[in-house]
């Protein structure tokens, strides 16, 4: 292993000398940037800097020489065996008691004590079998029942930085019953929302023209987008994005999960071979199976994991007839939306081209949140887009509206226009919706006349950056790339969810949190996501919150381990100016 | 006789050789058990060992000799991998193979079983004009010019309201636009559940539950309850976001007839035919049933006789999932669907699902029935849980939807149900003698439905030249200010019925409209020889 610190130094020096002076991109220009993310990331440092990254197989040599510290081996240094039991007879405490009640409540139905277990039954035909087993919502009914309070918290304002929570009181069995909204609210600083770019409240640029064109336009246009619904505001967007992107052609769907779910079938068929990393989103995991492709799950952002699927898959061929696959899609997505990760997207981009397979790259966390100029993880990591076959994202995040869009080239948007099953048989985007993402692109690529699109991506990569470190040095286990607005901080019991989200919530912090099954049992989160909406107080606010917070539950794990905020702070001296406005220059 | 050499022996057996009877019994003496020729004496005298040995040897030889094995191909190697990887050539990821007019015969025909469907091709459809402003209103401007809109599905005009649209405005000022959120992570807003609430009183249903997008509705919502091992029963033209949800849901799906009571009948005994035979057996208490029809049927524009399968539904013990998409806001006394049209109760539809973005007039789907059905979903249904929330101010689009609705719901029902029988009547006139066109009318309810499917029945020889007729037909009404729209459907789509003409008739274009569109049609069907 090489001396991590010899090189990395001398170029964030030029950094933080220079302001934004432009860097030459020295031969080994990406191996000091991902040194200095394994450093952001809490790692040691320890990734070797003599990286090539041309050519596929140097690469998942590369990786298998000096392995990269993943989020895996952190959680493991952590997630002692001790820990790890603790967690689960959690689990088991919770199980034992909730059959006992499921128990006592046969008993009592039985007797004909209990009037509401005649719900269960359908009062039409009360022979039908129940809707829903009882083991099916066993751990809706008797875990996730207990805690409902801190979770789908209803709000009564704009999803901005700040929102007016609703407060909720329960009533009845708290098994059965949904808290009631109290009609009185609590004002919280928003860090649940995904509001990148501060584009969720009223704007004085987008507003008016969004209410312009709802006057002009209609709110609905009660059409699919083959028929009548497309008026020349979804042409004039879908030119704007294809612009912005920097790809041929774009079509446009009115919500962002029927994307997915209505673009892979039209794509893969039962020929196909799909390889999707273990951690895509379920509208990704619906798409797959209603396409009938047959698919293959390689470990998390695994570069080596998949190019040994990809050989295999191309050398053996289909599992059935043994034909070679017709095709083969790479599904990844920019950021990974529980783990705050970036794709490893100049990795598979070179494995994508040795082996002719295709990538599908979703970007409905990572476009306009990331890249100097918001085009997302590609002008991130310095990767051309016409590289990537199929550009998806949504415009709910960033730009404030709804609605996603399938972006490539001309040939392949065409087919998908004149195929997908959501442009024949689905309403077509509101056209207001629509105007918000023109006005919002627009800012962003600063047509507007401001700089306020430039100011916006500056403060959210500053934000998030600032925000990371400071829960890093405070000793919190936080995942997550530099530069990434999804903040995840590490709380592992699912006993401290409820405890951690309410005493948020009591001090005015809105966070969301996250157990099984959206995480693995043991792996329970809070999520933060950063906005360019924030200020540094309200930020400061929310670190020294979260941090007494992060006391009283015990959940600074690394707070032990001095080396990683020795680092971290010598880190945050050196480079105030992130590197990502760098290397993105350099790209695009 | 006992020891000595064999000689001696012989010379013994010589000498008594007038006595062959001593010699028997001398022999049979050596020979008979406990006699030393006896085997067994032989194993008390330690011969077993020469039998083990012997074993021993054999079995020694089995192990070791080299059996009988195919040779075993070996590994490949890495050069031959590489040489497999170089030689594969994908095909392109967008297929460039569009239907043509030439590859029609088996498509023409129909015939599609379930196992072993061909492959269909896209059929591509030809553009629709670009819509300058409000494409909802019952006119509106495509190029220059401004045109009869009978595509868009706003029934009730609802879309185009000024009611709505301030409405729209407040909630674009007080909101925002989006909702940047799913439900669980703060995008669950006041109005969401307002909407919920009103629509849940509106339909009579304990709850509703409201999802951002109309085709991701059912393919959530059905999947959240209907898992491998249940069975459906779905009429064969249910729309294709329901045979999405069906797929997803794994279940074993069969069709019964469009609209065939009988056909229906047939599949429920076949499904149940089991338990009757055995009384109540384990499968008929876990297993769930359902039916699947839609209110009014987007891929025909006809009602569905829910009565009839409603009375079925009771008698086999299946449960009922009603699409009511179009059927919302257009059938019943105040527009609060089939159900009320049927004259039946609202729970005895377990689950109702429809889309917003017909007669309400805005963008979103929702789902309603019991508080358990919505309840469950809140936690199992896809494109809710994992999708950002409706955008604020379309949910506040609905609610005023269902402010209009509920104040002059009747009237607007009846004059809507009014203008689709003049609308079809006059349409059925004009094409009653016409051997290619006809309008798809099976039942005398249908005239209800302000959704029209002009259908060509001339036999054509492929899918896409029926689709070239008509849509030299469409473009021919265009040019004299007729806006219509082929029904289009994607290769994913298992519907093959005939190829159509869809038209939407909006409560506001007045019966003088209705028959000058009709005029327009009639004239252009005769120029292309379609009469």
């Amino acid at each position: 292993m090489a001396p991590p610190n010899a090189m990395t130094t001398t170029v964030t020096r030029t950094v933080a000398n220079g302001k934004g002076k432009r860097l030459e991109p020295a031969g080994d220009w990406h191996g000091i940037r991902r040194d200095q993310m394994a450093r952001a990331k809490g790692g040691h440092g320890m990734v070797g800097q003599n990286r090539k990254h041309h050519g596929g197989g140097v690469v998942a040599k590369d990786v298998a020489r000096k392995p990269k510290k993943t989020n895996q081996d952190e959680f493991a240094e952590v997630l002692h065996p001790f820990r790890q039991s603790v967690i689960y007879f959690g689990f088991v405490v919770l199980m034992f008691i909730g059959h006992i009640r499921d128990f006592l409540d046969g008993v009592m139905a039985r007797l004909g004590l209990d009037a509401s277990a005649s719900e269960r039954r359908s009062a039409s035909n009360p022979d039908c079998p129940p809707l829903v087993a009882n083991s099916q919502d066993f751990y809706t009914r008797r875990l996730y029942m207990r805690i409902v309070d801190i979770f789908n918290r209803p709000i009564s304002s704009a999803p901005g930085s700040w929102i007016d929570v609703m407060e909720r009181a329960r009533e009845g069995d708290p098994c059965r019953n949904h808290p009631k909204p109290t009609g009185r609210t609590k004002r919280c600083l928003n860090l649940g929302s995904y509001n990148y770019l501060g584009f969720a409240a009223k704007d004085e640029y987008c507003t008016p023209r969004v209410i312009q064109t709802l006057a002009e336009y209609g709110c609905s246009t009660c059409s699919s987008s083959s028929d009548a619904g497309m008026t020349s505001k979804h042409v004039e967007m879908e030119g704007v994005v294809a612009e912005f992107l920097g790809v041929e052609s774009a079509f446009v769907y009115g919500m962002g999960f029927a994307t997915n779910a209505m673009t892979i079938p039209v794509l893969a068929d039962k020929n196909t071979l799909i390889i999707s990393d273990e951690m895509n989103h379920k509208s990704i995991v619906d798409g797959v199976k209603l396409s009938g492709a047959r698919v293959k799950v390689f470990k998390h952002n695994n570069t080596q994991h998949l190019e040994y699927i990809l050989r295999k898959s191309i050398v053996e061929g289909h599992p059935r007839t043994k034909r070679p696959w017709r095709k083969i899609i790479i599904i990844v997505e920019g950021i990974y939306s529980m783990e705050g990760e970036m794709v490893k997207l100049r990795e598979i981009v070179a494995l994508k081209k040795k082996y002719k397979a295709y990538l599908y790259l979703d970007e409905a966390h990572s476009i306009g949140a990331l890249g100097r100029t918001g085009r997302g993880v590609c002008e991130q990591l310095g990767v051309d887009p016409r590289d990537v076959d199929v550009m998806m994202g949504t415009f709910t995040k960033s730009f404030g509206s709804c609605g996603g869009y399938i972006a490539g080239k001309q040939e392949m948007v065409e087919w998908i226009r004149s195929s997908s099953p959501a442009a024949y048989y689905a309403t077509s985007m509101s056209p207001s919706a629509v105007q918000q993402v023109i006005s919002a692109l627009k800012i962003i690529a600063g047509e507007d006349g401001t700089t306020r699109g430039a100011e916006k991506l500056n403060r959210l990569s500053d934000n998030s950056n600032y925000f990371r470190q400071e829960l890093k040095k405070r000793g919190f286990h936080v995942l997550g790339d530099q530069d990434s607005p999804v903040v995840p901080i590490m709380c592992y019991y699912a006993a401290k969810i409820p405890a951690l989200s309410r005493l948020c919530l009591e001090r005015g912090l809105a966070v969301v949190l996250v157990g099984f099954p959206a995480t693995a049992l043991c792996l329970s989160r809070m999520r933060i996501c950063i906005s360019a909406a924030h200020t540094r107080e309200e930020l400061k606010l929310a670190i020294d919150i979260i941090d007494e917070i992060g006391d009283k539950c015990m959940i600074k794990y690394l707070r032990g381990s001095k080396k990683v905020s020795e680092e971290e702070e010598s880190y945050v001296e050196e480079l105030p100016c992130p590197p990502a406005r760098l290397e993105s220059s350099r790209s695009i | 006789m006992s020891g000595g050499t064999v000689k001696e022996n012989l010379a013994w057996c010589w000498s008594k050789r007038n006595h062959v009877d001593e010699i028997v019994s001398e022999v049979w003496s050596n020979v008979r058990p406990g006699g030393r020729l006896h085997p067994a004496w032989f194993f008390e005298a330690k011969g077993h060992l020469a039998v083990e040995l012997l074993l021993f040897a054999v079995i020694l030889y089995l192990i070791t000799r080299k059996s009988f094995k195919p040779k075993k191909e070996k590994p490949l190697s890495k050069a031959e991998q590489e040489e497999l990887i170089e030689d594969w050539v994908p095909e392109p990821l967008a297929p460039t193979s569009y239907a043509t007019a030439s590859d029609g015969d088996e498509a023409a025909t129909g015939l599609r079983s379930r196992k072993n469907p061909p492959v269909k091709k896209q059929i591509r459809y030809a553009k629709t004009p670009v819509v300058k402003g409000k494409a909802s209103a019952p006119h509106v401007q495509v190029g220059s010019k401004k045109v009869m809109n009978l595509v868009s599905t706003n029934f009730l005009n609802f879309a185009n309201s000024e009611k709505i649209e301030d409405a729209c405005e407040k909630a674009l000022q007080r909101y925002g636009c989006g909702s940047c959120g799913p439900r669980g992570f703060y995008g669950t807003i006041d109005v969401h559940l307002e909407f919920e609430d009103r629509m849940a009183k509106f339909l009579g249903t304990e709850e509703a539950i409201l999802y951002s997008y109309d085709i991701s509705t059912p393919s959530s919502a059905i999947p959240a309850f209907c898992k491998s091992g249940d069975v459906i029963v779905a009429d064969s033209g249910v729309n294709y976001a329901i045979q999405s949800g069906l797929t997803l849901s794994r279940s074993t799906v069969i069709y019964f007839e469009h609209n065939n009571l009988k056909d229906l009948e047939r599949v429920l005994q076949q499904v149940t035919g089991e338990d009757n035979k055995k009384g109540k057996t384990n499968l008929e208490r876990i297993q769930r049933r359902f039916i699947v029809v839609e209110g009014i049927y987007q891929n025909y524009g006809d009602l569905c006789p829910l009565k009839g399968v409603m009375a079925l539904k009771e008698k086999y013990n299946f449960r009922m999932i009603l699409e009511e998409s179009l059927a919302l806001g257009v059938l019943g006394k105040s527009g609060r669907g089939s159900v009320e049209h049927h004259g039946l109760e609202v729970d005895q539809v377990d689950i109702t699902l429809a889309s917003l973005g017909n007669s309400i007039g805005s963008i979103g789907g929702i789902c309603a029935g019991s508080r358990r059905v919505c309840d469950h979903q809140r936690l199992s249904g896809a494109g809710y849980v994992f999708s950002a929330s409706l955008p604020p101010y379309l949910a506040c689009a609905a609610i005023e939807s269902l402010n209009l609705l509920e104040e002059k719901g009747p009237e607007l029902v009846q004059a809507l149900s009014k203008k689709a029988k003049v609308f079809r009547d006059l349409l059925g006139k004009a094409f009653a003698k016409s051997k290619s066109l006809r309008v798809h009318q099976e039942n005398d309810e249908d005239v209800l439905s302000p959704f029209v499917h002009l259908k060509l029945v001339a036999k054509q020889n492929s899918e896409v030249e029926a689709v070239e007729v008509l849509q030299t037909f469409v473009d021919a009404a265009l040019r004299e200010g007729v806006f219509l729209s082929l029904s289009k459907y994607t290769f994913l789509d298992r519907f093959d019925g005939c190829q159509s003409i869809r038209m939407a008739v909006n409560v506001e274009h007045t019966n003088a409209d209705l028959a000058k569109a009709v005029g327009t049609l009639k004239k252009q069907a005769q120029k292309l020889d379609l009469l």
